[in-house]
This record gives structure tokens, sequence and C-alpha cells, in this order.
């Protein structure tokens, strides 16, 4: 996958703007999904949402101009881990980043389909088949968005996430401040300062622990390096834009809902759209609900499209190094990598059958989604390690976006990063307090984690020299 | 005759699917599914008092979702009149094998980031059983009820 073939379009090269380069990380980070569980902890939110910012959106934001702006190349984090690392451990970043959507896809298709069955009639969430089709063209649709190439894609997320994300959180806002600005009784009480301290205690160290991670997708906008006119200007203004963007409306909306609708009204027996109706329905404005629900379905198709073609285009570079057998190095006309993009949709469509129709799977998730954590943790280790790293190994390769403060910043803002990371990843191996075989549960874990890790060590075993551009084809269509 | 490439390429299928169906396998291994049957009484209460634990307030509650079909919420403690650990346990009981599963469907898509949320799940017949957060009580309260 040259180059050329990746942005050229009809013989026109287009290049993806600032604001565009944006709205990719927005629409993999923010999520109206979230506020609903955030909102439940009140002003207290206020401090977890800080919490999050200091120790992961601040250095992943910070880490990840300076990376992208020193390495503008194709393949975001594997890039950035294999000019540190070398070649192996550069695949293993990408390749977690990967594998750990496989699992997630599930979770983010299911709320798409209950999100968009409660505009129709909510009780079609109840049905699996319903469930599985909405799940599979949603699914299947973004891959062949996807399969148009960056500029469909682009066009996809940042109209998306206007719609999508960025709409409703924008009108949830305005309607909190109407509600208080109007001088209807908040459901919270007082706003005292020490409201905001988070209460951080052994029953709440998971979530902690989910926190840090909170803000996970602001390396999004690296898997997109080619397509960028001027990285090194465009990088550190686009994550700038998006981390401003997430953050206020993350911590704007969630506080609105907060506002409005009483804790145990966010009861964790009830799904996100039960909260918005209750928020609509408080304000006046039940009429709202079901377009409301609608557009955060297409919310979460772009969350799922950011994460879907990101880690993808990075397969594609690895496979087109001569990493993985040339049947992955497959890329169409417009230098969309098909054949990992077929992968991934059959594999994907294969856990959502099984995530929906086998009840094993559903009431285990909590398994798989440990194994998430796990991963991801992996690839942000590997992503501050390397900042540091790259600061000792390669210190004359011009950066046009630098952290402040010389090698004290970079080590202040990688060490935090690394600090919160490895706390992640100790946390999420405490199993829930209702399991009983601890050690069971974390051999279980981490053998989940390795295997999900692993597979660039089998490639990497069975690599060829002729893999590289031997098996390189272009599928002309 | 298979030439070296269609190896290769079988190869990286069986390995991808092996990557993805051994860790849905230990996930499902590890946790057999609940088969849904109607419990009588109120099994958290039960398995609370069972657990040497005490109930200290209990008020009904009605999920909004599909097939909800009332449960309640338990203020529990070791000791109410001077705790040293206080939790908040709700059930929701559903009307239907599939309402059922639909809403732990939707209570895992509840993510927090690409994360799952704060809370913790189990299964007891006709009821989901929630609690914010992770607590020993609630282990103790969990092995009473699959006993039940």
């Amino acid at each position: 996958m040259s180059e050329e073939t990746a942005v050229i379009t009809g013989g026109k090269k287009k290049y993806l703007g600032i604001f565009a380069l944006a709205m990719i990380n927005v629409a993999a980070v923010l999520s109206i999904r979230n506020f609903p569980s955030m909102a439940v902890y009140g002003w207290s939110c206020i401090g977890w949402y800080i919490i999050g910012t200091i120790l992961f959106l601040i250095p992943i934001s910070l880490a990840g101009a300076e990376l992208a702006t020193g390495w503008p190349e194709g393949g975001g984090v594997y890039a950035w881990v294999k000019q540190a690392f070398g070649e192996k451990k550069g695949f293993i970043a990408l390749f977690c980043e990967w594998s750990n959507n496989l699992v997630w896809f599930p979770t983010v298709l299911s709320f798409i389909a209950a999100t968009l069955a409660f505009a129709l009639t909510p009780e079609l969430a109840n049905s699996p088949y319903y469930m599985f089709t909405v799940m599979m063209i949603a699914f299947w649709g973004t891959t062949i968005v996807a399969y148009f190439g960056e500029n469909a894609s682009a066009k996809l997320s940042t109209f998306g996430v206007i719609l999508g994300s960025i709409i409703p959180a924008v009108l949830i806002t305005f309607l909190g401040i109407w509600w208080f600005g109007t001088g209807q009784a908040l459901v919270l009480p007082d706003f005292t300062p020490g409201a905001i301290v988070p209460d951080i205690n052994l029953g709440t160290l998971p979530f902690f622990s989910t926190v840090i991670l909170l803000f996970a997708g602001m390396e999004m906008a690296g898997f997109h390096a080619l397509e960028v006119r001027n990285p090194q200007t465009d990088f550190p203004k686009a994550i700038g834009l998006s981390a401003v963007i997430i953050f206020l409306c993350t911590v704007a909306a969630t506080l609105a809902i907060a506002f409005v609708i009483p804790a145990d009204k966010l009861s964790l027996a009830s799904g996100v759209m039960q909260a918005i109706q209750y928020f609509f329905d408080s304000a006046g404005l039940p009429g709202l609900v079901g377009p409301m629900a609608v557009l955060i379905t297409i919310g979460g198709v772009v969350s799922l499209a950011a994460w879907l073609i990101g880690p993808a285009k990075g397969l594609g570079v690895v496979a087109e190094e001569g990493n993985m057998p040339p049947m992955f190095d497959r890329t169409n006309k417009y230098g969309a990598p098909v054949a990992v993009l077929l992968t991934q949709a059959l594999i994907g469509s294969a856990i959502s059958l099984l995530y929906v129709f086998l009840p094993s799977v559903n009431q285990a998730y909590w398994i798989l989604s440990a194994m998430t954590v796990e991963l991801l943790c992996i690839v942000y280790f590997l992503v501050f390690a390397a900042l540091i790293k790259l600061r000792y190994s390669q210190p004359d390769t011009p950066r046009p976006f630098k952290i402040p403060g010389g090698m004290a910043g970079v080590w202040l803002v990688g060490g935090i990063g690394l600090v919160g990371i490895a706390f992640s990843f100790t946390v999420g191996l405490m199993p829930p307090s209702y399991y009983s075989n601890v050690l069971g549960y974390v051999a279980s874990v981490l053998f989940g984690t390795f295997i999900l890790a692993a597979p660039p060590l089998v490639f990497l075993k069975m690599k060829k020299p002729e893999w590289k551009n031997g098996g390189h084809s272009e599928v002309k269509e | 005759m298979m030439n070296e490439k269609t190896e290769i390429a079988i190869a990286a299928i069986i390995l991808v699917a092996a990557i993805i169906l051994i860790p849905i396998g230990i996930a499902g291994f590890m946790h057999n599914a609940q088969p849904y049957r109607i419990i009588e009484g109120e099994p958290v209460k039960d398995a609370a008092i069972a657990a040497g634990l005490s109930v200290c307030s209990v008020s009904d509650t009605l999920s909004d979702l599909p097939g909800a079909a009332g449960g309640k919420t338990y203020v529990i403690s070791d000791n109410c009149a001077d705790p040293t650990e206080t939790i908040r346990v709700e059930t929701q009981a559903f009307d239907s094998e599939e309402s059922r599963d639909a809403a732990i469907k939707i209570y895992n898509s509840k993510t927090i980031g690409k994360l799952k949320g704060s809370g913790n799940l189990i299964v007891a017949g006709q009821y989901l059983v929630y609690i914010n957060g992770n607590s020993e009580l609630f282990g103790r309260i969990s092995n009473e009820l699959k006993k039940i």
C-alpha cells in the first residue's frame, strides 16, 4: 500500500484538515454512553474527570502530539513504538489495540441496536434476531464505508460525530443550563469544594482504573498520518482541539444530567436511553427523545467507525512492511486495507453472534472486558515508554511539537502516564468480589490477554523475505 | 495441491480464529449460563441474612427496561446500627429469559469509554442483581445466592 494509492482518489490527492483530524479523535473518545454512568457520582464526577484528565488525557495528548509530529508515518502507535523498541514491540502494541477492539465490538454494536430500538419500539431490544440483524448492518455498513477509503471515512467521522455526539452533548448541556437558570430544583446537594473529591477506597478502585482509561482513543488520529498535508503543524492543533472538545462536552453534559436526574433513576438497572428519556421528560420535551435516540445511534456508529478503521489501517501498514502474510497486504484502489477489514468484519461478526445467542458469553462478558483493559494498558504503556526512550535514542529527530520542560517534562508526562497505566493494569486483575477463585481469575485474564497479544510473535516467527513486496498486490476494481 | 501461499493463508485464518475462540472459551467455561427460573420470595434478602448480614432498609423499584417486572433496592450492612461497611444492592426481575438477557446486554453496553462500568452484575433466576463498586459483603451475598 503506497502513499499515493492510499490518498489519491480520482487523480486528486485529498488531505485531512485539522478539523477532520480532530473529529477522528472526538469520534473515538466522546460518547453519550458515558454520561449517565458518570452522572451517578454527582458533583464528584468532576473529581473523577479531573483524575482521568491528569493521569491520561493530558499525558496521552502531549505524547501523541510529540510522537505524531516526530514520526508522521502510517501505522500510528506501531510506527512510534517501532522507532523506540523495534518492530516486534511495535507490532505487539498495534495488535493489542486491534484485538481489544474485537472483544469490544459486540458491546458497542449492541448499544447501537438497543438505542435504535428505543426510537422504534423498545421491546425490539428483547429480540436476539433484531439485535443481531441491526448489529450486522451497522458493522458491515461501517466496514463498507472504510472500504471506500479515507475520504469516505473522514466524512462519516466529521458529520457523524457532530450529529451523533457533539449536538446531543451540547443540547443536554443547554437544557441543564436552562434547568439551572430557571430556578428549578437541582437533584444534587448544594455545591461545596469538598463535594467534587471522589471517594477512593477498595470498592471504587476498579472504577478508578476505568476512569484513567476513560479517554482512551486520543491516539486514533495518528493512524491517519499519511493523509495529513502538514502533520508537523496539524497534529498538535488537532489533538489540542479534540482534547478541549472532549473534555468540555463530557464534563458539561454529565453535570447537566446529574442536575436533573436523581441518582436512583440512573440506577444500574436502567439503560442510557432510559436516563435520556427521564431527562427530556423532566425538561418538558418528550418529543425530543426519539430524535435523540437516532442521533445517539449515529454517535455509536461513528465511535465504532473510528476504532474499526484506525487500527485496521495500522495493520495494513504492518502487512505492507512484510510482517504479516501477503494476504493481509491487499489494498483496493481507494487505499483501504481490504483484507484486514474483511478479516476484522468476519471475526467481529462471529463474536457478535456468540455474544447475542450464547447466554454464557453474554453473562461472562466482564472477564472479556478485563482482558480489554489489560490489552489497552499494554498499548499505552508502550506508547509512554516510547515517548521517553525516543528522547534518548533519537534526540536529534525534528519534533515540531515538543513537550515543554526538556527531559524533566518528558519524564513527568511519560511518568504520569506510565504510573496511571501500570495502576490500571494491576487493578484490572482484581476479580469482582463475588468471584471466589482469585488465582484462577487472574490466570485466566492473563492467559486470555497473552493469547490476544501474542499473534505478532507467531507472524514474525513465520516471516519470509518475500512477504515484503513479493506478495504485494493491489486489487484493481 | 495447495501452494505455500494458500497454506500461509489458512494458517493465518486458523491463528486469528484461535485468538478469538480461546478467550471467549475461557469466559464461557468460567461462567456458566444461568438458566431462567422463577425464584420465590426475596433471594437477596434471604442470602444476606444467611451470610450473617442485616438488611437496613428496603424499597421497591421498577426499571424502565422492556420486560422489567419490578425489584427492590436493599441497603445491607454487617451492622445497621454501627456499620463498618454498607452496600446498596438493586434487584430487578424480568418476565422472560429474553428480556432478562437483553437487560444484561444493555448493562454490558453501559461502558465508560471502552471499558466496563463501575458496577457488578450477577444473575439469579429471573433476577438481575446489581451493585455499584466492589465489596466483600456482596461477595458473601453472592456465595449464598448460589445456594438458592
